[in-house]
């Protein structure tokens, strides 16, 4: 709803409220008051008593922010992992986390194909000196950050399998990672202003993803449906 | 020679304020209703932060209680408002009682309402966090803003009731002036929008806007905000009463 039609919400909505309460206030005797004694007591009653069980809480239940040092390793990953994969030493990064796969090549050509139609992961290729028809595949991920909170445990990973000469990359189908933030009461914010106890709190996703493939020399890649980015050699060399 | 008849002002506002309470208790299962509602609301976030990246949303949804306590400024209004109509005043006939009287009942009446839905406006967002708590087991919420300290409850109670005094000696003071006269009822809603449409296009009269604004919405200290909320609501509720009384006057 556009901006301009506010005012008049707002002034449909002081309108409402005004007809609510008198017409809200004479259905009491409609409703019957006993019943209706009844219902406030157990609103207001609610109300009193939330922030006490609010307090009973097991805090250990929530998500709670990582510390400074994980954040800033998490992030050093997630942003070293593609520049330094793309020197063919992917594993050396900081902080990052591997799922690896071996597959025997019988032949001398490969495709390789996503399970999904619009591919997203990034594809690394790396040409091996040998030609012994192992293909070696590493899925290298970094924790996965969202607002300051770990959520690694629940990004699901890929899996990686081989068919004839058709490695196929099975990515999760799409799926959502939600957090709930509370936000300080704005009323109080207003006299107590920000807490310095409190750190603030970072709207930023840290988390990087790819897979690097190791093929033999002889091995020809067939047209696939991800880009795949071929390691240089004479980075591999200089490795 | 003093009369037998003569009640005391005191007395007589006592007394009218405490048959208001009584008898415009429905006035309550409005404000219990009005914060139902915003709880309801509230439930799908007051903002939010998005990414996709490959097949993952990743989300961040911000929750807050302000939906419930600007439908309580809302309902505060409204109900002021209502106090001045004439099926509300009526129920003064019951009391041998004046003008001044009935406005000082409501003005004590309004004091008590404010006091209610602020408490019932702070303690809405504690409840709207066990919402979420014990719907998701805790799983996903973030800890930080999750508990609600004693100094965060009272403050926020505290900042609210007064916001909502301002609010509510506002709306009583548009119902006195359409009580006065009906003119009112077209003078008062175009201005609001008028001033509503110069400020989006005067950037002068925008700035005399926010600073008004401001002078309450900027101020940190607690002692500060209270004497000029309580002055500013002194001087409406003065200048309603006054408007009250030439009202009576006339008729």
């Amino acid at each position: 709803m556009s901006i301009t039609f506010a005012p008049l919400f707002l002034l449909i909505l002081i309108i409402a409220l005004i007809c609510l309460a008198v017409y809200g206030a004479k259905l009491v005797i409609y409703i019957g008051r006993i019943k209706l004694g009844w219902l406030l007591t157990g609103y207001f009653a609610l109300l009193i008593c939330s922030p006490v069980v609010l307090w009973l809480l097991p805090p250990e239940r929530l998500s709670h922010p990582v510390d400074a040092t994980s954040l800033r390793k998490a992030e050093a990953a997630a942003q070293n992992l593609f520049p330094v994969a793309l020197t063919g030493r992917p594993q050396s990064v900081n902080g990052v986390r591997t799922l690896e796969w071996q597959f025997r090549l019988d032949g001398e050509s490969l495709k390789v194909e996503s399970s999904r139609p619009n591919p997203f992961l990034n594809v690394m290729v790396e040409k091996t000196e040998e030609n012994d028809g192992i293909i070696e595949a590493t899925y290298f991920f970094t924790g996965a950050i969202l607002g300051m909170i770990d959520v690694s445990a629940q990004v699901r990973k890929v899996e990686v399998t081989l068919t004839e000469n058709t490695l196929i990359i099975t990515e999760p189908e799409h799926y959502k990672i939600e957090l709930i933030k509370f936000s300080q009461d704005f009323m109080a914010a207003q006299i107590l202003g920000e807490d310095a106890v409190r750190r603030p709190f970072v709207f930023d996703l840290i988390w990087e993803q790819l897979l690097y493939l190791r093929i033999p020399q002889g091995v020809q890649l067939q047209k696939s449906d991800y880009y795949l980015l071929s390691v240089p050699l004479e980075k591999e060399d200089a490795r | 020679m003093m009369s037998l008849t003569k009640i005391r002002l005191f007395y007589v506002t006592k007394k009218q304020y405490k048959y208001k309470l009584m008898a415009y208790s429905g006035l309550f299962w409005t404000l219990a209703a009005v914060q139902t509602i915003a709880i309801l609301l509230s439930l799908g976030g007051t903002g939010g932060w998005n990414m996709g990246r490959g097949t993952i949303l990743f989300s961040i949804k911000t929750l807050s209680n302000e939906i419930i306590v600007l439908l309580t400024f809302l309902w505060a209004f409204a109900v002021s408002v209502i106090l001045t109509t004439k099926s509300y005043r009526d129920g003064d006939a019951v009391f041998v009682s004046n003008r001044l009287s009935s406005n000082l009942a409501n003005g004590a009446f309004l004091i008590t309402y404010c006091l209610i839905g602020g408490l019932s406006a702070v303690l809405g967002g504690a409840v709207l966090r066990l919402i979420f708590f014990f719907s998701t087991g805790g799983l996903g919420i973030v800890s930080q803003n999750f508990f609600l300290s004693p100094t965060e409850l009272a403050a926020g109670f505290a900042v609210t009731t007064l916001y909502l005094l301002l609010i509510s000696t506002a709306g009583y003071l548009c119902g006195i002036l359409v009580q006065c006269s009906k003119v009112f009822v077209v003078i008062l809603p175009s201005l609001f929008f008028g001033v509503l449409i110069l400020a989006g296009r005067d950037a002068g009269i925008r700035e005399m806007l926010l600073q008004a604004i401001n002078f309450l919405v900027h101020e940190s200290s607690f002692i500060m905000l209270t004497l000029k909320a309580i002055l500013i609501t002194a001087v409406v509720f003065g200048i309603a009463l006054l408007i009250s009384n030439r009202t009576e006057v006339r008729k």
